[in-house]
């Protein structure tokens, strides 16, 4: 016991924690991710099987970075509880080093009891939510529905009626389709016909960006509408614990928008965490300067 | 109006590192040319007015900016490297009394010009802001995380410093740029922080999730890791000279690539800076 505490404790046993996790971080940027086991197989021929056997293709759920990181929790526990004694001196270094350790537990319990998913309403008809776990990839139906009832958009300049222009990527990807059903999704992605990534400018003063703004409905079991929502970009809205994202909507017939659904328990932990650790930077900052001054 | 006090930033700026550099060259002079006291002193007061005058421009050209795009000047490659060369300044003139930043001055100025000439040549164009990022967390995201560049760049002129000079510079120049490399990630570390905690607060808000994996996020926090990790082995492990030297280089690296290579090679989240 005491061997594996010292390790814990050890400054190498950390460093090479980061220093691997770092590796494993950034091999998920170069190896695409979550793609199925061929698509690796095309890309990087026998290798390819490897990579994805060993979960090298969805790292950043895999046991590799979750074993490593915690492990890298019990070492900053150890850490911060030797900093415990001297605490007067080292305010900074426990702050911080208590702060990352509450970080990481809000990210544990939210990829555990975590869950997200999609819901793709047309307009009128009220639709099933359907999650999955962060972990996982168990369905839960949610005990009620939703529907779009009315989507507009507005500009704050005059039109400029110019497709994607504007929208962030990712975030809300406006589309005209001839036709008034969903588009195609490709792995939870709009895939948009080819003329629609033609950009027009949009010269400022004249022209601004498109500003969407959906009304939502929400029924229970028994059809009632319970609540009445509104959802714009960057102004997402909770409902019965679960927050509601604007992911997409149709730019032409404004029938039809994609929410993304999120439920994470840890986030209060998470920006517990976080406050933690900034003032834990400042403090150490300020002692730092006054004990050995340049 | 507007580009002419661009222009004229880059034209102080320039000047500045040429005088400084004549100036330096001359206090360097031991036998030969005698030179005037009055000169140098001439060179070197000229040169401080210069640079002041760079940076009071600079700070024009982007509050005027400001105005007429109605956003934070720090959307788009372009309006993000104005910024962090005028953040790069300010570094170093709060910081320049209490951390005696004197020699950083030459290759600051220079720096500083260059870094504008090459803003010059990108899509300078004025651009509607997104609607995501129409957030007041654009601005004390992106400036932080501005400040912290711009500390960690002169702590990476001070480490480079070192490395160059290390062998032939006595012991007390080479030991105050050792010294001043670490005040620098020192007084950045508390701004990286904030710039990717507020970072992933706002991609909460945003996108629905405060941590994606995306390249820009991770080489963001692989870049916190490595200044983390600096300050980790200097402080327990007496990480001193060129050691730490070359860590601070990698984390520098580290800035670049997720300022700027990221955005050239990935397609992620942030694709609009």
């Amino acid at each position: 016991m005491r061997k594996i505490i010292n390790l814990l404790a050890s400054v190498k046993f950390a460093v090479t924690l980061l220093v691997l996790i770092i590796l494993f971080g950034v091999s998920g940027t170069i190896i695409p991710q979550g793609l199925d086991s061929s698509h690796y197989s095309r890309i990087y021929g026998p290798a390819g099987d490897i990579l994805f056997k060993l979960k090298l293709t969805d790292v950043y759920r895999s046991p590799w970075l979750i074993g490593l990181l915690s492990l890298l929790w019990l070492s900053l526990l150890v850490c911060a509880k030797g900093r415990l004694k001297s605490w007067k001196k080292q305010t900074g270094s426990l702050l911080t080093h208590l702060g990352l350790l509450i970080i990481l537990l809000g990210a544990l319990i939210n990829t555990l009891l975590g869950e997200s998913g999609f819901v793709s309403l047309p307009k009128g008809d009220d639709q099933a939510i359907f999650l999955t776990g962060n972990s996982g990839y168990r369905f839960k139906k949610l005990g009620f529905r939703a529907s779009l009832d009315e989507l507009s958009i507005s500009q704050e300049g005059n039109a400029c009626l110019s497709g994607r222009q504007g929208l962030a990527l990712n975030i809300a990807k406006a589309i005209s389709r001839p036709d008034p059903s969903p588009p195609p999704l490709v792995k939870g992605r709009i895939s948009y016909p080819q003329e629609q990534n033609k950009n027009l400018t949009c010269p400022i003063g004249q022209k601004q960006p498109l500003a969407p703004e959906g009304r939502i409905n929400f029924f229970d079991s028994t059809n009632r509408i319970i609540a009445v929502k509104t959802i714009k970009i960057n102004q997402p809205f909770s409902f019965k614990g679960y927050t509601f994202y604007l992911e997409n909507y149709e730019l032409r017939y404004l029938n039809w928008v994609e929410l993304k659904v999120t439920n994470d328990p840890g986030i209060p932990l998470v920006y517990a965490g976080f406050i933690f650790l900034n003032l834990g930077a400042i403090a150490i900052v300020i002692t730092k300067n006054k004990n050995k001054p340049l | 109006m507007n580009l002419s006090f661009f222009n004229l930033a880059l034209a102080g700026y320039l000047l500045a590192g040429i005088f400084y550099f004549i100036q330096d060259v001359f206090s360097r002079q031991k036998t030969g040319i005698p030179i005037l006291p009055g000169k140098k002193q001439l060179f070197a007061k000229s040169a401080a007015i210069l640079l002041s005058m760079g940076f009071i421009f600079h700070t024009l050209y982007i509050i005027i900016r400001w105005q007429k795009s109605g956003h934070f000047p720090a959307v788009g490659m372009y309006e993000a490297l104005v910024f962090s060369l005028w953040a790069v300044a300010l570094v170093y003139f709060i910081l320049k009394k209490a951390y005696q930043l004197e020699f950083l001055k030459i290759p600051l100025s220079l720096l500083a010009a260059i870094g504008l000439a090459y803003a010059s040549t990108l899509d300078q164009s004025l651009k509607p802001l997104l609607p995501a990022l129409k957030s007041n967390w654009l601005i004390i995201h992106v400036s932080s995380y501005c400040l912290s560049y711009g500390a960690l760049l002169l702590s990476f002129i001070s480490s480079a410093m070192y490395l160059l000079f290390s062998p032939k510079k006595n012991a007390s120049t080479t030991d105050r740029l050792d010294s001043l490399s670490y005040k620098l990630v020192l007084f950045a570390f508390p701004f990286l922080t904030l710039g990717l905690t507020t970072g992933a607060v706002w991609a909460k808000k945003a996108w629905g999730s405060y941590w994606s994996w995306d390249p820009k996020e991770t080489f963001a926090l692989t870049t916190w890791l490595v200044y983390a990790l600096y300050l980790h082995l200097r402080l327990t492990k007496n990480w001193q000279g060129r050691k730490s030297a070359l860590l601070n280089l990698i984390g520098f690296f580290c800035v670049l690539f997720t300022f700027f290579g990221v955005n050239y090679l990935f397609k992620g989240l942030h694709s609009y800076l």
